[in-house]
């Protein structure tokens, strides 16, 4: 059986059980974040054995799934409703946080060994990501975390410096922006106060295009998004999405290399790669999103890549079923 | 050089060039003209943005389509466009069902059958005509079941009845997502609700006339009408009396969904070749559309006839003239 863990609304999951309704398989959608994850049982004798009661009364039995498919959505703690007497509420809930992620995170380990997607990067470090990059041999731009203005000395004053989250972005209520909030922006340094939260900076970049790569098990989609010159050039292409042309995208072999050594080094087979085209024609890796949305670049692209992921995890499926239809007194 | 961007595609008519701008939607139509010298023109057969004039250049320039090469000169990879394949899970992608007592799909165990022959060939998006008159009750019972379903839209056509002008109606349409809208028809007044409910003073009538106002541009419709007709590909009708059609102007009645009992059944119908006569008539084989400019967007209901070399022709004229550039009715 083939499962997918994706939380609700996400298209792509949605897309792909399509194709597999197509296909006329047999699959399981979960929502990690509404199950229980008290409901894990792990056997360990000569190999390991791990089920999970589901909140639909069936049973997920890891050694019966062929491939999983992440999406995001993980198991949520409840370890703050715990108490003791004579034991400080902290100190219980340091232990059962840690026992919730010893737990946790050895289900998605076992989950992770034939997964399309990974959960146990999920979120990905993203100066990890750069570092792994830079040591495969990828050029990444020039990226320094501070807390003060006095740390920035080698900035010119009224130079242009884009500043963005060091991992995420947050989601603001009541903002007119329906994606982000805080986006990449770019600052002066004379616009900063003098101490803040460590942030991130990085030069701004003469851009030509940005690259949004789907890569799926050693295939690359790319799609390049190009900004009409007379629009300005936008620091994240996000704020202009409405003014956006987009075209198929030829990656040279020499970078799809690299691009796939990173990715095995990061331990995805799957993902959402950002670049930067700058206008000497060098690409710059910003990221790897293991989850983001790919609806887009999958119809701009005429890639059908939902029916790609579809069509691998039914060869997966394929594979698990003839293998154990082979008798084992044979 | 002059490129187009690659979601810009030009489509060209025996008078007039459309660009169909994937991207954002919509389309420029200009006339040969206004793009090429008189000269030019006649011996030009594929758009070549090279031999534009100098104000065509202009006018194509003033509405970003194209780019030149100086600007990309560090992009050597963008990739033309290929929307010249296209696939789709859904056997069927759309139905037009009309309800009715003579076909038993007004019952809970009628409509209920039909729900999942529906969900069976994965068709998402409905149209329903319901034929006899129903109380507001039982409507209820109809959308209720339609919610509970995996179907994604659906539009209704009905009678007027005093009853639907409640705001107890009016609010279960208007907040039911699923619901794209509703005709009340043979009403006695005429009303818009936003863009949502309808009152009809006449019954709704099908027609063969075209509007470009209505005209859709989008990736899905452009990429499916270089293979397929647009209008009759993967499109299932059923009738008052439970014919089963490719679509209600067809003559052809390919089965009564009365006398089936499972979703096979109409699936392995839906698979004939007589069924599926009509979906692989492209507009490029069909006399006149051939050389209209809006033949990849345009839905046409008219049943095409073939003739003995493989073309097709229609017997009604469409109200739009690609040899003139005109509109008989506007």
């Amino acid at each position: 059986m083939i499962v997918l863990l994706s939380y609700p609304g996400d298209r792509i999951a949605h897309d792909v059980m399509d194709w597999l309704n197509r296909y006329d398989c047999t699959y399981k959608r979960i929502n990690l974040e509404e199950e229980d994850y008290r409901k894990i049982e792990v056997n360990m004798k000569a190999s390991s054995q791990i089920r999970m009661e589901l909140k639909d009364g069936t049973i997920l039995d890891l050694d019966k799934v062929s491939i999983f498919f992440f999406r995001g959505g993980l198991l949520k703690s409840d370890v703050h409703q715990y108490h003791l007497e004579n034991v400080p509420d902290k100190t219980i809930k340091t232990h059962l946080t840690y026992e919730f992620n010893t737990l946790t995170q050895f289900f998605y380990h076992e989950i992770a060994k034939k997964c399309l997607g990974n959960p146990l990067l999920h979120p990905l470090n993203k100066l990890l990501q750069l570092q792994l990059a830079n040591e495969v041999g990828l050029m990444i731009p020039e990226t320094i975390i501070r807390k003060s203005k006095s740390g920035l000395a080698h900035f010119t004053e009224e130079g242009m410096y884009i500043t963005k989250a060091i991992q995420e972005n947050i989601l603001l209520p009541d903002t007119p922006s329906i994606h982000y909030d805080l986006k990449v922006n770019t600052i002066k340094k004379s616009e900063l106060p003098e101490h803040f939260f460590p942030s991130l900076f990085q030069p701004v970049l003469s851009k030509n295009a940005e690259l949004r790569i789907f890569y799926l098990d050693g295939s690359f989609y790319p799609l390049a998004m190009l900004l009409h010159p007379l629009e300005v050039r936008a620091t994240d292409y996000r704020s202009v999405i409405s003014k956006i042309r987009y075209a198929k995208y030829k990656l040279p072999r020499e970078l799809e290399n690299k691009l796939g050594s990173f990715m095995k080094r990061i331990g995805l087979n799957m993902g959402s790669i950002d670049l930067i085209v700058d206008t000497s024609g060098a690409y710059y890796f910003l990221e790897v999103n293991p989850t983001g949305q790919i609806g887009w670049v999958s119809d701009f692209g005429n890639y059908f890549l939902e029916e790609k992921i579809a069509r691998y995890l039914v060869t997966k499926e394929m594979n698990f079923l003839n293998y154990e239809s082979v008798p084992t007194t044979c | 050089m002059i490129h187009l961007y690659p979601n810009c595609i030009p489509v060209m008519g025996a008078t007039h060039i459309v660009f169909y701008d994937l991207e954002k939607q919509q389309f420029k139509r200009f006339s040969k003209n206004e793009l090429f010298e008189a000269e030019e023109i006649k011996t030009l057969r594929v758009f070549d943005p090279d031999k534009m004039h100098k104000d065509g250049v202009g006018l194509l320039q003033l509405h970003q389509m194209i780019f030149s090469t100086a600007a990309s000169s560090h992009l050597p990879s963008i990739q033309p466009s290929s929307f010249y394949k296209w696939k789709h899970p859904s056997m069927i992608t759309n139905a037009i069902v009309e309800l009715s007592q003579q076909n038993d799909l007004l019952t809970r165990a009628g409509f209920g059958k039909l729900l999942l022959f529906l969900e069976k060939l994965l068709c998402k998006h409905v149209s329903f005509r319901i034929m006899d008159s129903i109380d507001a009750e039982h409507f209820f019972l109809i959308v209720k079941a339609i919610q509970e379903a995996a179907i994604h839209s659906v539009q209704f056509i009905l009678p007027y009845k005093q009853e639907w002008d409640t705001d107890e109606c009016g609010d279960l349409i208007m907040h039911n997502p699923k619901i794209k809208w509703v005709i009340f028809e043979s009403s006695p007044f005429k009303r818009n609700l936003e863009n949502k409910i309808f009152f009809f003073e006449h019954p709704v009538k099908p027609s063969i006339r075209k509007d470009p106002d209505q005209f859709m541009v989008n990736v899905f419709l452009f990429s499916e009408s270089q293979l397929h007709h647009n209008y009759f590909n993967r499109k299932l009708f059923v009738g008052p009396g439970g014919e089963i059609k490719n679509a209600p102007e067809c003559l052809e009645i390919l089965g009564n969904i009365k006398e089936m009992d499972c979703p096979q059944q109409l699936i392995d119908l839906v698979k004939t070749v007589a069924f599926q006569k009509y979906w692989f008539v492209t507009k490029d084989r069909c006399e006149v559309c051939k050389d209209c400019e809006f033949r990849y967007m345009c839905m046409d209901n008219r049943v095409p006839q073939q003739r003995e070399n493989g073309y097709w022709y229609h017997l009604q004229q469409c109200n739009y003239d690609p040899y003139t550039g005109s509109w008989k009715d506007r």
